[in-house]
């Protein structure tokens, strides 16, 4: 076949050029990971990565829900535990305070010692997260749930108004959620009276100081004594209901936990996809780059040294 | 005797000079474009009969011919048409395929990092710096769509450019051609038997060649050796030694678009009859129009709708919540001056030729973002037996016009329906008068959301986390709300109330400029190689091999020393005779 001279030119200089591009692109892809740069490079593969990419954003952001989540459910765990124990004291000095052989001086020194309880159990339900919020307040996290002096009712709120107020939910996964909040209501309130832990104490102690216990008859056909029992099982209750707030709080980090396993196994599943979608196989990449080397330098002698011919060179 | 061969040895030295000159023109001419190298034909002249016999009178230099085959050039001519078609498409749409997914530009990174700041500001609603976090991702997102609106707004422009500089080489190129034509005839018409000026011709067929590159041509060779040349819609280019000029015009239904015709005096007014892309067929010119006809559009209103959707279901929320001070909630996200949504998000050009007596104005009344589509539609005013009545189709499809109905009936609320007959957009209309018949309306319900989407805003405090219900600090209600809009359908509703979701809407996107880039990729590689083979073909015939040169060189150096060698013999032949009488 007759060929011109251009052409051969042309020819050789366009095979350099092909070569040339197709070195630039693997190395473009070596140097990023990424087999695709664009989306025309693989359409569907990048649908897939895109989507991939936005799931594991979405876990990414369900994780830092759940660790947020668990660090506070930790922090009432806390609050829990701690008043667990002052209870305990509580419910000792109680029944000490039953016994009927106690002088007044006696009676003073439990007083003094309630009193002292009494406090230290307000700090617990009063205490307030990292950023200041009131960890037992629900979603009024401004709000003080048992100041000192006040009512003693939770946040001052009637019964109603107060199993009304709300915990804060949180996603953890798609679709499910899971309550960050137990209140004060329900965790420091006696379901049955509606009065809080800190109203039945300070009934308590002051039925305990008063000259005429244990047996005047203030509330017949109830005697001082009498009607301190009556605060004591009371009291009972509501350490019933701070036990229960403290299992609720175990269960929900148990599944804290659980969900933070399931989304951190989704994550490895999605990033998987994504790489196999997007990532480069780089023993392909590399020995199709050797390849490439080798094609571009074999183009260029060959055109270096076939150039060269031509019958003017004999022509003299 | 002598006499004759002097004579035919002359006429053998003109004819190797006549090939050395030709030779040395093509050796000259190895790297001018369109040079078809020309080949000097020979013919032996008519012998005389001298007796029984007939001796030879020599040779004739018949003609200096190009070689050239018409058939070849014609392919590489409507080869190259499609191949610029192509090509112009693909570089445009490239360029979008370019941003769409980059990491660090895209739009789906700022779209996950907002609605990660949701759920980040859902666990401490009260927390001021998460709330500023949230703040900035939605400013920061405002701001992609912002900038990938405004790549498609560049690529708008561009395409204005383009169409500018595609017409100029058109009118340039057909002015050319048509002063070559000029010349070449003025040849031809001398005399019958003078042979083709072959340059000019090659001239006059680069010229094709590049205006092809332009748009699509139709060529008819006439005998007298000028061209006709035609665009695919049967416009003439070139008749003869006249051509006609192409001009531009800003679109009179979308200002921002510059369209190409022709301008023809209507009812004595100078009015531009445009050409569509489809009409064009192939061509760079074809491929910009019908990149901006089709896929900018699509893409730029697409964007447009998930800004509209992102922002006016955040604003939906943020008024039914309260902020941190507990008062009603604020709207996020703005999409312009006027307060309106739909006017600051949507766009209606009237036709820049409807009725001056009454004009008439087009009001959007709602647009449901759950049934938008991509599409735009026109909106014409029929004649109804004397009645002017409103009819719509989807722009740039070149469907039928269809009448609207009115929701409520005779309500005068003109009703915009997606192909499943849902209501999409709705509009009223100011009273019509019988000179409105023939006006033109365009509405792009999105087409300015992503232009225009910003944030209304600056104080975290203002960001409506908590429900109305439970106005507390710590409530974080209806900003779990917002961090639910990333993944609830609420686009693209018309055949499945599922829906498609924000995020999903743009992968799907993402996809389909994908698609459509490597198809353009592939289509324009397709036609550029098939262009390569052509040109390929026209080169190995027509271009100029230097080593067949060289030898041809020695060819007609030899045959001119041999003409000369038998002059010389015949001066020797003749001395001889005469040394006969000394």
């Amino acid at each position: 076949m007759r060929i011109s001279t251009n052409q051969y030119f042309n020819k050789n200089t366009s095979q350099m050029t092909d070569n040339q591009s197709r070195l630039s692109k693997l190395q473009g892809q070596l140097s990023t990971g990424s087999r695709i740069e664009k989306p025309s490079d693989d359409p569907l593969a990048m649908a897939t990565a895109l989507g991939a990419k936005s799931g594991i954003n979405r876990l990414e952001a369900f994780q830092g829900n759940l660790s947020y989540l668990t660090n506070q459910l930790s922090q009432m765990e806390e609050v829990f535990n701690a008043s667990s124990e002052v209870m305990t004291g509580i419910k000792e000095s109680m029944t000490a305070a039953g016994n009927p052989i106690l002088s007044t001086s006696d009676r003073a020194v439990i007083v003094q010692e309630l009193r002292g309880r009494m406090d230290e159990l307000r700090g617990i339900a009063n205490r307030t997260g990292p950023n200041g919020d009131y960890l037992m307040s629900g979603t009024n996290s401004a709000t003080e749930p048992f100041p000192a002096g006040g009512t003693e009712d939770f946040l001052g709120m009637t019964p109603a108004a107060a199993a009304a107020v709300k915990g804060r939910s949180v996603d953890v996964a798609n679709g499910r959620q899971l309550d960050l909040n137990i209140t004060g209501y329900q965790a420091f309130v006696n379901p049955n009276t509606q009065e809080s832990v800190f109203k039945t104490l300070d009934d308590a102690i002051n039925l305990l100081a008063d000259p005429g216990y244990p047996n005047t008859v203030v509330n017949p056909p109830q005697t001082l004594g009498e009607e301190f029992r009556a605060k004591g099982s009371d009291l009972d209750k509501i350490f019933d209901q701070i036990q229960l707030s403290r299992t609720k709080v175990g269960v929900r980090l148990r599944e804290a936990e659980t969900i933070t396993q399931i989304n951190a196994s989704a994550m490895n599943e999605l990033e998987r996809v994504a790489g196999d979608a997007a990532g480069l196989d780089y023993a392909k990449a590399i020995s199709e780059l050797s390849q490439g080397q080798l094609q571009l330098q074999a183009t260029q002698q060959s055109f270096a040294s076939v150039s060269k011919l031509s019958l003017f060179n004999y022509i003299s | 005797m002598t006499n004759s061969v002097y004579g035919i040895a002359l006429s053998g030295l003109n004819a190797a000079r006549s090939g050395l000159s030709t030779t040395s023109n093509n050796i000259a001419n190895v790297n001018t474009v369109g040079y078809n190298r020309q080949q000097s034909i020979q013919s032996a002249r008519p012998a005389n009969a001298i007796g029984s016999e007939f001796i030879g009178q020599g040779v004739d230099v018949q003609s200096v011919e190009r070689v050239y085959s018409e058939f070849v050039a014609a392919q590489q001519e409507k080869a190259t048409s499609e191949s610029a078609f192509f090509t112009a498409k693909y570089d445009q749409v490239s360029r979008i395929d370019g941003i769409i997914a980059d990491e660090s530009s895209g739009l789906a990174s700022a779209m996950n990092d907002f609605f990660n700041a949701a759920q980040v500001l859902s666990n401490d609603p009260a927390n001021m710096s998460a709330r500023q976090n949230y703040l900035s991702g939605a400013e920061s997102l405002s701001a992609r769509f912002n900038a990938v609106n405004n790549v498609m707004d560049d690529l708008r422009y561009a395409t204005d450019l383009k169409v500018t500089d595609a017409v100029d080489r058109i009118n340039n190129a057909t002015s050319q051609i048509s002063e070559l034509n000029r010349r070449i005839l003025a040849y031809t018409s001398e005399s019958n038997n003078r042979g083709l000026p072959n340059d000019l011709l090659d001239q006059r067929d680069k010229l094709v060649v590049q205006l092809a590159e332009q748009v699509q041509i139709t060529k008819v060779n006439l005998s007298d050796g000028s061209v006709n040349l035609f665009m695919g819609n049967g416009q003439p280019l070139v008749v003869k030694d006249e051509s006609f000029k192409v001009s531009t015009l800003r679109d009179p239904e979308d200002p921002e678009n510059l369209l190409v015709g022709v301008n023809r005096r209507i009812n004595g007014e100078d009015r531009l009859i445009s050409f569509d892309a489809d009409s064009l067929g192939s061509g760079a010119l074809a491929g910009y129009l019908s990149f901006r006809e089709n896929e900018l559009s699509e893409y730029q209103n697409t964007i447009g709708l998930i800004a509209a959707q992102i922002g006016s279901s955040v604003n939906a929320l943020q008024k039914n919540g309260v902020d941190l001070a507990g008062a009603a909630g604020l709207e996020m996200f703005s999409f312009g001056a006027s307060l309106n949504p739909i006017d600051d998000f949507s766009r209606v050009n009237p036709n820049a030729y409807n009725d001056d007596a009454n004009p008439v104005s087009l009001t959007l009344n709602s647009i449901d973002l759950t049934k938008v589509t991509g599409d735009d539609y026109e909106i014409l005013i029929r004649d109804n037996g004397g009645v002017p009545t409103p009819q719509f189709r989807i722009a740039g499809d070149g469907g039928k016009f269809v009448d609207l109905a009115q929701s409520p009936a005779g309500s005068g609320n003109y009703v915009v329906p997606d192909v499943a007959g849902n209501p999409v957009v709705t509009f009223g209309l100011s009273a019509l008068a019988g000179s409105n018949i023939g006006d033109r309306f365009t509405i792009m319900p999105t087409r300015d959301a992503a232009r225009n989407i910003s944030i209304a805003f600056t104080r975290p405090e203002l960001v409506a986390a908590a429900s109305a219900s439970d106005p507390q600090p710590g409530n974080n209600e209806n900003i779990l709300a917002i961090a639910g809009l990333q993944t609830t359908g609420t686009l693209f509703q018309n055949f499945n109330p599922k829906g498609v979701s924000v995020s999903d809407a743009f992968n799907q996107m993402v996809s389909r400029v994908g698609n459509k880039t490597r198809e353009l990729e592939v289509s324009s590689q397709a036609r550029q190689s098939v262009l390569a083979q052509i040109v390929e073909t026209r080169d190995a015939q027509s271009g100029v091999n230097m080593d067949e040169e060289a030898a041809n060189l020695i060819k007609y150096q030899q045959a001119y020393q041999a003409a000369g060698r038998v002059i010389s013999l015949s001066k020797e032949m003749f001395d001889q005779i005469l040394g006969i009488f000394r």
